[in-house]
C-alpha cells in the first residue's frame, strides 16, 4: 500500500464513514476510482456496516416482563408499607446478633476447655509423689 | 383544563417547566413518560418498558455476548430507572439517560467477570498501534461472508467479543443502534472527537476480528 493510500485511509475514510462533507465525498470518490485496494477495503467497510445495521434483533425471554413486574411490585409494596423496611433492618440486626452469639459461644467453649485443662494440671500437681523404692 | 404547567427541580438548583397535557400514555414521548412517572403516574412505566425493552436488550446482549447476563442487566436498569426517576434531567433525551444507566451496569458486570482478561489486555498495546489504521486497508473480507446470513451472525458475534469493550460499545451504539454521535458522547462520557475516533478504530478492529474468524 502506498504512503498516499495509508494517509487516505487514516484521515479520509473515517470522515467519509461518519458524516462526510461534499468535499470529503468527492475526494474519496476520486481516489477509489483509481485505487483498487482502497476501493475494495472501503466496500468491505461499508458492507460490514450494512450487515451490522441489519443484524436480526435479539429479544429478551418471554418471562422478562413478568419478572420485572414482580420486582417492581415488591418495590411498590415496600414503599407503601414502611414497616417492611424495619423488618429489613431487623434482619440485619438478627444476623449481627446470631453472629455475635456464635463468637460468644466459641469464646465460652474455649474458656471451659481451658479451665478443664487447668484443673487437670492442678490435680496432677497436687497428687503426692510416690517415692521410688528400689529393691535391696 | 387540558393543560397544566408544572415546575420540576433538576439537580437541586435549576428547575424545569413541564407542560402537562391530557393525553394517552401511548401518545406520549419517552421524555413525557419519564416525567409522568416522576409525578407519580406509575402506569407510565410499562409503556417505557415496552418501548425500550428490545433495543436495550439487543445492545447489552451484543456488548456482553451472554443472554442471561443481558436480561439481568436490562432488568436492573429498568429497576434503576423506576427508583431514580427523580434524577432524570429533561435536558437530555430519555433514551440517552436509560442507555447510560444500562451501559454503566453492563460495564461493571463485564469488568467483574473479566478481571483477568482486562488485566492481560491492558498489557498488550495492539489497539493503540499508530500503524494500525494504515494497515487495515490491506485486509479484505471474503465474498462468502457477505452472502451467508447465519454465518455472518456467528462470525460477528464472535468477532465483537474479541475487540476491546470500549471500541465494541462505540460500534454497537453507532452502527447497530444508530444513535447520534452526541448521544454516544453523553452515554460514554467522552467528547465528540474521541467518540468519532473510537468508532473508526472500533470498525477497523471489528473488520480485523472478522477477518481472523473467517480464517479459522
Amino acid at each position: 500500500m502506498s504512503a498516499f493510500c495509508s494517509e487516505f485511509w487514516e484521515k479520509k475514510v473515517g470522515n467519509f464513514l461518519n458524516n462526510p462533507s461534499l468535499a470529503v465525498k468527492n475526494e474519496v470518490q476520486d481516489h477509489i476510482r483509481t485505487c483498487l485496494i482502497c476501493r475494495q477495503s472501503l466496500d468491505d467497510m461499508l458492507g460490514m456496516r450494512r450487515i451490522l445495521k441489519n443484524l436480526p434483533d435479539a429479544e429478551p425471554g418471554e418471562e422478562f416482563e413478568t419478572n420485572l413486574n414482580r420486582r417492581i411490585q415488591f418495590i411498590r409494596r415496600d414503599r407503601n408499607r414502611p414497616i417492611i423496611r424495619y423488618f429489613e433492618y431487623f434482619n440485619i440486626l438478627f444476623t449481627v446478633l446470631i453472629g455475635s452469639m456464635i463468637v460468644l459461644l466459641f469464646f465460652l467453649f474455649s474458656q471451659v476447655v481451658e479451665n478443664i485443662e487447668k484443673k487437670k494440671q492442678e490435680e496432677e500437681r497436687s497428687k503426692p509423689k510416690q517415692e521410688l523404692i528400689l529393691p535391696d | 383544563m387540558s393543560e397544566m404547567v408544572i415546575s420540576l427541580p433538576v439537580n437541586n438548583a435549576e428547575s424545569f417547566t413541564y407542560t402537562r397535557r391530557r393525553k394517552m400514555f401511548s401518545d406520549m414521548t419517552n421524555e413525557e413518560l419519564l416525567l409522568e412517572l416522576r409525578l407519580g403516574k406509575e402506569d407510565a412505566f410499562p409503556f417505557l418498558v415496552k418501548r425500550f425493552k428490545s433495543p436495550l436488550f439487543n445492545t447489552i446482549f451484543r456488548y456482553l455476548g451472554n443472554r442471561e447476563d443481558a436480561e439481568d442487566i436490562v432488568q436492573d436498569a429498568f429497576v434503576k430507572v423506576y427508583l431514580n426517576v427523580d434524577r432524570y434531567d429533561p435536558a437530555f433525551r430519555a433514551s440517552t439517560w436509560i442507555y447510560t444507566i444500562a451501559l454503566n451496569l453492563a460495564r461493571s458486570s463485564y469488568k467483574r467477570k473479566n478481571r483477568w482478561l482486562i488485566l492481560t489486555s491492558a498489557l498488550k498495546r495492539d489497539d493503540d498501534d499508530q500503524d494500525f489504521m494504515e494497515s487495515v486497508a490491506d485486509w479484505s473480507l471474503s465474498p462468502e461472508f457477505f452472502i451467508d446470513n447465519q454465518h455472518q451472525l456467528d462470525v460477528i458475534e464472535k468477532a465483537l467479543g474479541k475487540i476491546n469493550p470500549v471500541f465494541r460499545e462505540a460500534v454497537i451504539l453507532r452502527d447497530m443502534d444508530g444513535l447520534s454521535y452526541e448521544e454516544i458522547a453523553v452515554i460514554m462520557s467522552l467528547n465528540l472527537g474521541t467518540v468519532k475516533s473510537k468508532i473508526n478504530r472500533g470498525r477497523a478492529l471489528l473488520k480485523l476480528a472478522i477477518q481472523q474468524e473467517l480464517k479459522k
